[in-house]
């Protein structure tokens, strides 16, 4: 066991450090993650405008199309703000500056995505569906003005110009270069059988990858190897959920927000809040409820200690507190229960969803808003919250035998800990002078 | 003596903050200034101070801010996950003024 953990620190740390460090990926994950604060702010007026409850939905009925336009320039605008974000973020990590490689990308996007036969933004595509084209645009504006700063095709304006004068025309040979290229796939491709650069991404890239990212083995995957990520002490939310998943994840999320706001059958199970709401219970490893275990059941003084300390940081889902203090980190019994616990709850709500039982989520929440609350909150449907309890649940039914073992084994440790430290009770008394040292050794913790 | 915690998303380390702040002031210590950011912001606030402690759970991230650290002179640590774990605002404050005294 010790070697293999060693092996898998010492290989498989660096390759994690690598793939959380690329420069790409990190500007995918950094402009993505910034649209979220808008989707919780259009979240919020989405279950404004469908309250779940009759009497309140009544009420909102004249100003629904009002508070679907903030839905509209929140959720409707995912992939134009991407498309500023992604180019900002990686242009800072190159040091250019950001603000005209994000405005460039915005222009470039926009090039990208036709406009309607009556001359408008075409709105459907400034969503979800221009999310992967924001991201390839994003990149490549970006790197297409790296390649021409680096061999020096730029105007540069003499000494004493101000230096936003400066930076303005610096944009202006690479900007061309994007723009007129754009313009010229945009002719070619109408040439060729009037297809769009959305279109083809879509097609190409977008279709495929949300096609595998939605399937219940892609989830399975992805959050087991998020558990297994943390079982080694590495932050696996961060490197799998938002590093590779968010995307693909939020693309979903986005989809059943514009399905609610039309009126439509809400088509995706899998998304961010499926994640979030009711997978990621307490914290990575649906931790919850061992949390209430370890308030509640535990012997050990030790287990007591982090029961106290890890319950109110569990109900906001930080779990840090339990996998580093219990720990969870390289401890081969408690790695089985964190590992399947998640697993089982994403078959559940799965299986519920599929079924009708409980409504798909259409409104986000942050990670950090209370279970049992969430669950409501997002689908609109009390059985969300009762999903959550049932996933509570199972998770303690996981949990509880492999925390009795553990607390079984602390109990040992700081029994023979007491004896060490009064060497003058001998092993022939038997435990009862033991258990008395443990009980007066409890008394002075408390 | 200014300390920066660094984790993910500023949340986990933000239960450390009270917890050093108490024990700091049960030690007496004067200009204690202790604050959480996440990983992706400690290009901000690093300047303003004295020592940087990371969470264990972003150690995968140790190059990037190790060098940003030694290149700003800062004292710099990964906390024990197990003091981590428990939130031992003890034992992560004589960490951080461990690395001071170098």
């Amino acid at each position: 066991m010790e070697r293999v953990i060693q092996f898998l620190e010492r290989h498989l740390l660096p390759i994690v450090g690598v793939i959380a460090e690329q420069r790409h990926l990190q500007a995918l994950r950094d402009g993505i993650i910034s649209t979220v604060p808008l989707l919780l702010i259009g979240s919020t007026f989405l279950i404004c405008a469908f309250p779940p409850i009759p009497y309140l939905a009544g009420l909102v009925e004249p100003y629904i199309s009002a508070l679907l336009a903030v839905v509209n320039a929140t959720f409707g605008i995912m992939g134009l703000v991407a498309s500023f974000a992604i180019a900002y973020a990686l242009a800072n990590s190159y040091a250019i500056d950001a603000l005209s490689s994000g405005l460039l990308s915005v222009s470039a996007f926009l090039l990208a995505s036709p406009f309607t036969k009556e001359g408008h933004i075409d709105s459907a595509l400034m969503g979800s569906k221009g999310l992967f084209v924001a991201m390839i645009i994003g990149l490549l504006v970006v790197e297409v003005q790296r390649f021409m700063i680096k061999k020096n095709i730029i105007i540069k304006m003499p000494e004493g110009v101000p230096l936003s004068v400066g930076r303005s025309f610096a944009v202006l040979l690479p900007g061309i270069v994007i723009l007129v290229s754009i313009f010229m796939i945009n002719i070619l491709l109408a040439e060729m059988g009037g297809g769009s650069i959305p279109e083809v991404i879509n097609r190409v890239v977008t279709a495929p990858l949300l096609h595998l990212g939605g399937t219940l083995p892609a989830v399975l995957i992805a959050v087991f190897a998020i558990q297994l990520l943390w079982c080694f002490g590495i932050h696996g939310q961060a490197l799998v959920g938002t590093g590779v998943m968010a995307p693909i994840w939020l693309a979903f999320t986005q989809q059943n927000a514009v399905a609610k706001m039309a009126g439509e059958v809400i088509p995706n199970i899998i998304c961010q809040q499926f994640i979030d709401v009711f997978i990621l219970i307490g914290g990575s490893g649906t931790t919850l409820a061992l949390a209430v275990l370890l308030f509640t059941t535990v012997k050990s003084n030790q287990l007591k200690a982090l029961g106290r300390t890890s319950l109110l940081p569990g109900i906001f889902n930080i779990n840090e507190p339990i996998i580093f203090g219990m720990p969870i980190v390289m401890n081969p019994i408690m790695i089985i229960p964190f590992i399947v616990a998640p697993l089982l709850c994403i078959i559940t709500t799965y299986l519920f969803m599929t079924l009708g039982f409980v409504h798909k989520p259409y409104a986000l929440a942050p990670w950090t808003t209370p279970a049992f609350i969430s669950g409501f909150l997002v689908t609109g449907d009390w059985k969300g919250t009762a999903l959550q309890v049932l996933n509570f649940m199972i998770s303690g039914i996981i949990y509880y035998p492999f925390l009795k073992i553990w607390d079984e084994d602390k109990v040992k440790e700081e029994l023979e800990q007491i004896r060490t430290e009064q060497m003058n009770i001998p092993l022939s008394q038997g435990v009862e002078p033991l258990l008395k040292a443990k009980l007066s050794h409890s008394n002075r913790d408390t | 003596m200014n300390i920066l915690l660094v984790c993910s998303s500023g949340m986990s380390t933000g239960l450390l903050v009270d917890k050093m702040l108490m024990e700091g002031e049960k030690r007496n210590i004067q200009d204690l200034k202790i604050f959480a950011c996440s990983v992706d912001e400690i290009e901000k606030y690093i300047s303003n101070y004295d020592v940087v402690l990371v969470a264990p759970q972003i150690r995968y991230k140790e190059k990037y801010i190790y060098t940003l650290a030694m290149s700003r002179n800062k004292g710099y640590a990964i906390i024990e996950g197990v003091h981590y774990g428990l939130v031992d605002g003890n034992k992560i404050l004589d960490q951080a003024f461990g690395l001071m005294r170098k």
